[in-house]
């Protein structure tokens, strides 16, 4: 029987304590103690991201926050920092994961890092891929040829 | 004329407590129709495509006006230097703030994205009538709560005439803005009317002194601190005026609307019920003018009655009720009658209630919301003569206006 | 590799090449005359195309609705069953003129105004035109409101009344905010043409024109110069892009 004299040995021992229970349920729980979250990588079989990872760990809010305005206000829909390219990327088609889900490849460090984010409350958070209502998805019909065939009278066709 | 002494309430009765705890329920019950509201989607509530703004705003908007006319009692000791209302000044900015905290909580629990309202307070619109508000209402708590300062620390005191006017400024702003939020809908039969921003402001005298009455007597009531005849006829006779001002308003909003023959359809809708508009007539007729002006105007200028306090506690009362109804038929009748987008047209069949006459039913989390901030802005005042000295130690006669004569 | 073999080779590509070349001279035509060019993702959109529409009333089938399903099918909207907080971004009205009594069938939907209302009182700027003309919803910085929704003329707005599952990535849409006819942007950026319009073709009606009102030489505007076209609420002076020929 140990004599605890002072708050300090006291404050000690209490933190060896709990961290010894924690430590233990970590290994009874089957989970490695590890300080960092378990992000998922691309299962495409791509090795890097359009930008360095430490870039991107640093700054991917700040990308996708640029593109954002820039495809809203002035149309512009290039692929690189587009949320649907990250999503096709990092989030296998047809998968059950969703976002909040430790698995899904957004809340895997979200969720870690307390950071909470809206995008998915809109955005789609796996990969369309091929929608079956969509009749001649990537055909690039002219307006022209579409209005020859619409109109029966009176519209010009060369 | 004797010094007043501002003097906060003990605050430690068993009645005191209670009203807070009552006071905090209802506020818990519209933090609990927020989170049932914002969790489901606003499907859950009366409001949809068609009546989109419903119960929530009519109390916010009232409580908005309220607020600035609240302040009024104030303005008329600082800024127009009459020495009776000075004691009563420091409660008014009180009351000011508290019916404008009120307001905006529920405006602000009510939106689509409540989540988002640093990006309503980061990203303006400076075209919108509802982004300069924004500015106007935060503008409003930093004005009047300097004001208060000035008037509570007697090293400010000189100064608080100039925070004063700049408070009185700002309110009519305000009060201006908020109408014209209205005002400037050119879309709608109902508003399109520049008469809105002053009819608001003259609105905003009417509630606001309502509201200032009913606190002032209560809070001296059950404290146990005497007030005056002197001072509550004065307030009661002003507030006579404001009504008929708002009567005044109110006809020549219709007048108006009457000799253009194409608002002619909403006007018979409103006045007389016709094509579905009996609920907003009755309420327009029976709770705004009747029971909202003309019975209160009978209790104030009535020989019998004038120096009974219950009468005018009942008159305010009744005026605070009117003023909701008046916003009911603004805000909501003003949507319910559809929008004439084909002129000359008659609407046979839309599948998004175009040509149609909108109804709407409050559901029970709108009305616990509306009710809540009303419960927030009176927590606010109740705590706030707690903490400090908001609330002359006496407004006796002898205190307030020795000179008067017994009325 | 023998004989036959490459002979078979360069048959197969000749005759790839000329049916490439015969395709291409048959779109051609269209594609020079109407000088339209697939705008370069890159590329912001300028003023110098306003997009416009070109209803025509005459030939809108009463009973006909395929505008307005290929809008819900397009956008990935799904109706709840409720139809009074359900989204409509385009609907079909019937009319009656009340002097003569003729009656009139008509999509109405966003009208993409010039002066748009509701771009004026957007409290945060979410609500507001791009150079080309097409007005939108920016549902990052849209707060619920639903201000725009009482300031529209035309009713053109609904209010997500309840939670999105998403199932269409192009057209992002959450409960809380406000959204309404986008003019398929997703679709005119790449140079196709918006959903309804594409449908009404299809349905064989024809009764609707997608085009560049400040192009003299397109379709539309060359309707517009030879039959006329009205705004709803002219009086308004909104400077709508949506036309209607007929009512």
């Amino acid at each position: 029987m140990l004599q605890i004299k002072n708050l300090m040995h006291k404050t000690i021992i209490s933190f060896a304590g709990i961290a010894t229970i924690a430590f233990s349920a970590f290994v009874v729980a089957g989970e490695k103690p590890s300080f960092a979250p378990n992000v998922p990588h691309p299962t495409n079989g791509s090795t890097e991201c359009v930008q360095p990872e430490d870039e991107m760990k640093k700054n991917h809010m700040n990308y996708i926050l640029h593109q954002r305005d820039e495809t809203m206000h002035k149309g512009i829909r290039t692929k690189k920092y587009s949320l649907k390219e990250c999503i096709n990327c990092h989030v296998p088609e047809n998968t059950e994961v969703r976002f909040g889900d430790d698995k899904h490849f957004c809340s895997s460090c979200h969720n870690y890092a307390g950071v909470s984010i809206d995008c998915f409350q809109c955005h789609m958070d796996r990969p369309m891929g091929k929608n079956p209502h969509k009749k001649s998805a990537q055909v690039n019909t002219p307006v022209q040829s579409k209005l020859a065939d619409a109109s029966t009278t009176g519209a010009s066709n060369e | 004329m004797k010094k007043i002494h501002l003097q906060p309430i003990d605050g430690n009765s068993t009645g005191y407590l209670a009203l807070i705890a009552i006071l905090g329920a209802f506020v818990l019950g519209a933090l609990g129709s927020t989170l049932y509201m914002e969790h489901n989607g606003h499907w859950v509530t009366g409001m949809d495509n068609q009546i989109v703004w419903g119960m929530p705003h009519v109390f916010a908007v009232f409580l908005i006006v309220a607020a600035s006319g609240a302040l009024n009692v104030a303005s008329i000791s600082s800024v127009f230097q009459k020495k009776l209302y000075k004691p009563l000044a420091p409660l008014s900015t009180l009351v000011a703030l508290a019916l404008l905290t009120g307001g905006l909580m529920i405006l602000v629990l009510d939106l689509g994205r409540p989540d988002r309202l640093i990006v309503a307070m980061t990203y303006y619109n400076f075209k919108s009538i509802f982004a300069w508000n924004m500015i106007l209402y935060n503008g409003f708590f930093v004005i009047v709560g300097v004001y208060a300062w000035f008037m509570l620390d007697r090293t400010m005191k000189k100064y608080s005439r100039y925070a004063g006017i700049a408070a009185f400024v700002w309110r009519i702003a305000l009060t201006t803005g908020t109408g014209s939020i209205f005002g400037f809908l050119v879309a709608r039969t109902a508003y399109d009317m520049a008469m809105f921003a002053p009819m608001f402001i003259i609105m905003s005298f009417s509630f606001g002194l309502a509201i200032f009455i009913l606190v002032l007597m209560a809070s001296y009531n059950w404290t146990g601190r005497e007030l005056g005849d002197v001072v509550v006829n004065r307030l009661r006779k002003l507030l006579g005026v404001f009504v008929m001002a708002v009567l005044y308003f109110v006809f020549v909003y219709h007048i108006s609307n009457l000799y253009a023959t194409e608002h002619h359809g909403f006007e018979a809708f409103l006045l007389l019920g016709d094509n579905g508009g009996e609920s907003y007539s009755n309420i327009f007729w029976i709770g705004q003018i009747l029971i909202g002006s003309l019975i209160p105007l009978a209790m104030i200028y009535a020989p019998g009655v004038a120096n009974c306090r219950k009468t005018l506690a009942l008159a305010c009362l009744l005026i605070v009720f009117g003023g909701l109804a008046q916003m009911y038929t603004i805000i909501i009748g003003g949507q319910a009658y559809p929008l004439d987008i084909f002129p000359g047209m008659e609407v046979l069949e839309s599948t998004f209630s175009d040509g149609m006459v909108s109804h709407y039913s409050a559901s029970l989390p709108e009305v616990l919301l509306g009710l809540g901030g009303f419960a927030m802005s009176l927590i606010v005042i109740a705590f706030g003569v707690k903490v400090l000295g908001f609330l002359p130690e006496s407004l006796a006669d002898s205190v307030a206006d020795p000179h008067a004569k017994a009325e | 590799m023998n004989k036959t073999e490459t002979v078979n080779i360069s048959r197969r590509s000749f005759v790839e090449k000329s049916a490439t070349a015969a395709a291409a001279l048959t779109i051609a035509p269209g594609v020079f005359l109407n000088q339209v060019h697939a705008k370069p993702a890159a590329q912001a959109v300028t003023d110098a195309k306003r997009w416009g529409l070109l209803i025509d009333t005459a030939k809108c089938a009463s009973g006909c609705t395929s505008c307005v399903s290929a809008c819900f099918e397009e956008n990935g909207i799904a109706s709840h069953g409720r139809p009074l907080t359900d989204q409509q971004w385009i609907r079909k009205v019937k009319l009656k003129d009340k002097l003569t009594d003729h009656i009139v069938s008509l999509p109405v939907l966003c009208q993409h105004c010039e002066n748009p209302p509701c771009v004026d009182v957007c409290p945060t700027g979410a609500s507001f035109k791009r150079d080309d003309g097409i007005v939108l919803v920016d549902r990052h910085i849209c707060i619920g409101c639903r201000y725009c929704m009482m300031a529209c003329p035309y009713k053109a707005r609904s209010f997500a009344h309840e939670v999105v599952d998403a199932t269409v990535d192009y057209q992002p849409r959450g409960k809380g905010t406000v959204e309404s006819c986008t003019m398929c942007v997703h679709r005119v950026d790449v140079d196709r043409i918006p959903a309804c319009v594409e449908a009404c073709a299809d349905a064989e009606h024809g009764a609707m024109i997608f085009g560049d009102l400040k192009d003299p030489q397109s379709e539309i505007s060359k309707q517009l110069v030879k039959h006329g076209g009205t705004q709803l609420r002219a009086d308004l002076g909104l400077n709508t892009g949506v036309r209607y020929r007929g009512i």
